[in-house]
């Protein structure tokens, strides 16, 4: 009899959710449009607010070019019409997944990004996943045990880490490890085009942002582990016959990353715009560099193309961490039978 | 019989933050459980009833171990002619959930809310290695045979696990284990995480199971399942059993002994159908009378905060037949004809 509820009250439950997840998956695919229309309208107008004309910038200050062949440059970039058709037309590109033409780099935008953008997100990549198992490693181990001595300074230390700009590190680390002992080259992402040469080129950069996302990481999983260890079911786990370190690899140390799966969708974001400033630091041909340039020669296209890839990566890390959720936690999702 | 457990002399006290409190002059320690002492003879068991804070689940605690840092505990808890008291924390480890086991009053945050039901279940057969032991002395036997054969006895191995949690499940009433094993304890009712409680705390069968407050929180139909299920355990595993409650209906049903606690230590052990139908200790009485079907009558006032206990016999400010004397000298615990009261007008 018991048994007969119990199913009954299941299959009830699953009917429900699954109009609420029905509902729920569109009210979320509303959020996500809603946001990249507004990602794409800002796309186009911070740009255009920034100081300057890009058509005086691109033939030169010092340069003498007469009024009217200004305004038949102008007129050929389209930048003669008025916001709201210049707005219409880009949208109606990027509908055509046209993302412009470059006004310095003459050649299409999304050509000039497929180039650059694989080296930032290998740099990211690799920085991201780093940061996140040191950190988080690191984090649940100086959780476990808050009150001994080397965790108290290795907390002093990631916190002294997550308060230092990632491109202040880099110019330090530069300085010491290019400079002063000459270990690393300068610049660059390779000399010649092999692995070794990249790993070389891109140590000291990877570093830095490890570390720096690293110390993000770190600082979430200890204050979540602490909160965690005191639970019942940690307590039921020794009860169980569990030792020590096991307890928090078994039973702690799942439930204490579900927040670091929000946090590393927040990285990828943060870390993106903290690569470029790195990128400069360390001349790395990729995204940062572009963007870098694109700002100083007012070179709209590169601009949105830029922020509109870099705004849907970011955009694309926080579904990936909606869907995470759902897999990792039991709690957010019911019964599939 | 022989005794199973023996708690002898047993005091638990608390230590608030000393650095803390330095201007004050006492160092602030709450002592919880204070000269503790009763035995567990095998395959019989033992209520400790009590209002809620007058120590129970301290001492349940106390015996596996697994109060937080800030306790002290002296005294002796002999299981099995072993003091635990005296063990490090990793022979504890391997005692706890292979002889005692303890069933906790929440089951639905004892469980681990992001591993499955069948994950959780066979942990414990994970954690102590019968596997293991047997596993090495294969590992040596059959270095010299092929691998394959190794891969298979691994898997028969996981499904003798299997079967017996299967075959647990269905002994708490589970028919389609199976699919429940998928489950996670956030999909299932707090009835349900009891029983997967309870069958995760005895399939290793344990010398001892301590249930702190199993009733705690149910309705009545789910206790009396409750009692059933605990009855059945008994009966088919002969382990002994701490039953630590405050349902004195429940406690009637099931102990062959019942301990009265009050503000820390014992006032009154007997049989339950003694303590039930004469209850010496004038506490005893009056938790007796506060039942509903006896009139309702609650004690008057309330039970002294373990910082600051009364002077003499912990009970004499509420007592309804207190002499001069109770309220100077600390009445011991006298046995007599199988039975011990903590109390100067009973011989």
């Amino acid at each position: 009899m018991r048994r007969c509820e119990a199913g009954e009250a299941f299959e009830n439950n699953t009917l429900k959710t699954l109009s609420g997840t029905m509902r729920e998956a569109v009210k979320k695919t509303f959020r996500y449009a809603a946001s990249f229309l507004l990602i794409v309208t800002l796309n186009f107008a911070i740009p255009r607010l920034m100081p300057g004309d890009p058509v005086k910038n691109l033939i030169g200050e010092d340069v003498y070019v007469s009024e009217a062949a200004m305004e038949q440059l102008r007129a050929e970039m389209g930048l003669n019409r008025p916001l709201y058709e210049q707005f219409t037309a880009y949208i109606g590109d990027l509908l055509r997944f046209d993302l412009g033409y470059s006004y310095h780099l003459h050649s299409p935008v999304a050509e000039v990004l497929r180039d650059r953008i694989a080296w930032t997100l290998l740099f990211v990549g690799v920085s991201v996943l780093l940061g996140a198992v040191l950190g988080t490693l690191l984090g649940a181990y100086a959780g476990w045990k808050p009150e001994t001595k080397a965790n108290r300074l290795i907390c002093c230390g990631f916190i002294a880490l997550s308060c230092t700009p990632p491109y202040f590190l880099a110019l330090l680390c530069l300085d010491f490890f290019a400079f002063e002992l000459g270990l690393f080259p300068f610049k660059g992402y390779y000399d010649v085009p092999t692995p070794g040469s990249v790993i070389h080129h891109m140590f000291l950069p990877v570093t830095v942002m490890a570390l720096f996302s690293a110390s993000r990481n770190f600082l979430i999983m200890r204050g979540s582990v602490i909160q965690e260890k005191g639970h019942l079911y940690a307590i039921y786990a020794r009860a169980k016959g569990l030792y020590d370190i096991s307890i928090l690899f078994r039973h702690v140390i799942k439930n204490a990353s579900l927040p670091i799966i929000t946090l590393l969708a927040l990285d990828f974001g943060f870390l993106f715009s903290g690569a470029l400033f790195t990128e400069i630091i360390f001349s790395l041909n990729g995204m940062g560099t572009l963007i870098y340039d694109a700002i100083i020669g007012k070179d709209y296209p590169v601009l949105q193309g830029s922020f509109l890839v870099i705004a849907l990566a970011v955009l694309l890390a926080n579904m990936l961490a909606d869907l995470l959720y759902a897999v990792a936690d039991p709690r957010v999702r019911r019964p599939t039978s | 019989m022989n005794t199973l457990l023996e708690v002898k002399d047993l005091v638990v006290s608390f230590h608030g933050n000393e650095t803390e409190n330095k201007n004050e002059d006492k160092n602030e320690s709450v002592t919880a459980v204070s000269c503790l002492s009763f035995s567990i003879r095998e395959k019989e068991t033992l209520a400790l009833v009590g209002e809620s804070g007058c120590g129970k689940s301290v001492v349940a605690h106390a015996i596996m171990r697994l109060l937080p840092q800030e306790s002290r505990v002296k005294g002796v808890i002999k299981f099995r002619g072993k003091n635990l008291l005296e063990m490090n924390e990793k022979e504890m480890a391997k005692l706890r959930g292979k002889e005692i086991s303890i069933i906790f009053q929440n089951p639905s945050l004892a469980l681990n809310p992001v591993y499955s039901i069948g994950h959780q279940l066979a942990e414990p057969f994970k954690i102590h290695g019968q596997e293991k032991r047997r596993a090495a002395e294969e590992r040596k036997e059959e270095k010299r045979k092929e691998k394959r054969k190794e891969k298979g006895k691994k898997k028969e191995k996981e499904n003798t696990i299997l079967s017996k949690i299967v075959e647990a499940l269905k002994r708490v009433g589970f028919s389609n284990p199976h699919e429940y094993m998928g489950y996670y304890p956030s999909w299932c009712s707090g009835g349900m995480n009891q029983r997967f409680l309870i069958t995760a705390s005895t399939i290793l069968d344990p010398f001892l199971l301590i249930a702190d407050e199993p009733s705690k929180g149910l309705d009545r139909d789910r206790v009396s399942e409750l009692e059933n299920e605990l009855k059945n355990l008994k009966e088919m595993n002969e382990n002994a059993l701490l039953l630590i409650s405050h349902d004195l209906g429940f406690v009637r049903r099931l102990a062959d002994r019942v301990a009265v606690m009050y503000a820390g230590e014992i006032i009154e052990i007997a049989g339950p159908s003694s303590l039930f139908e004469s209850p010496h200790h004038p506490y005893t009485r009056g938790l007796l009378n506060s039942l509903p079907e006896n009139g309702f009558v609650p004690i008057p006032g309330s039970s002294p905060p373990l910082s600051s206990l009364p002077a003499g016999c912990r009970f004499h400010p509420r007592c309804p037949i207190k002499e001069k004397r109770c309220m100077q000298e600390h009445p011991e615990l006298k046995e007599n004809n199988g039975r011990a009261v903590r109390c100067f007008l009973w011989p």
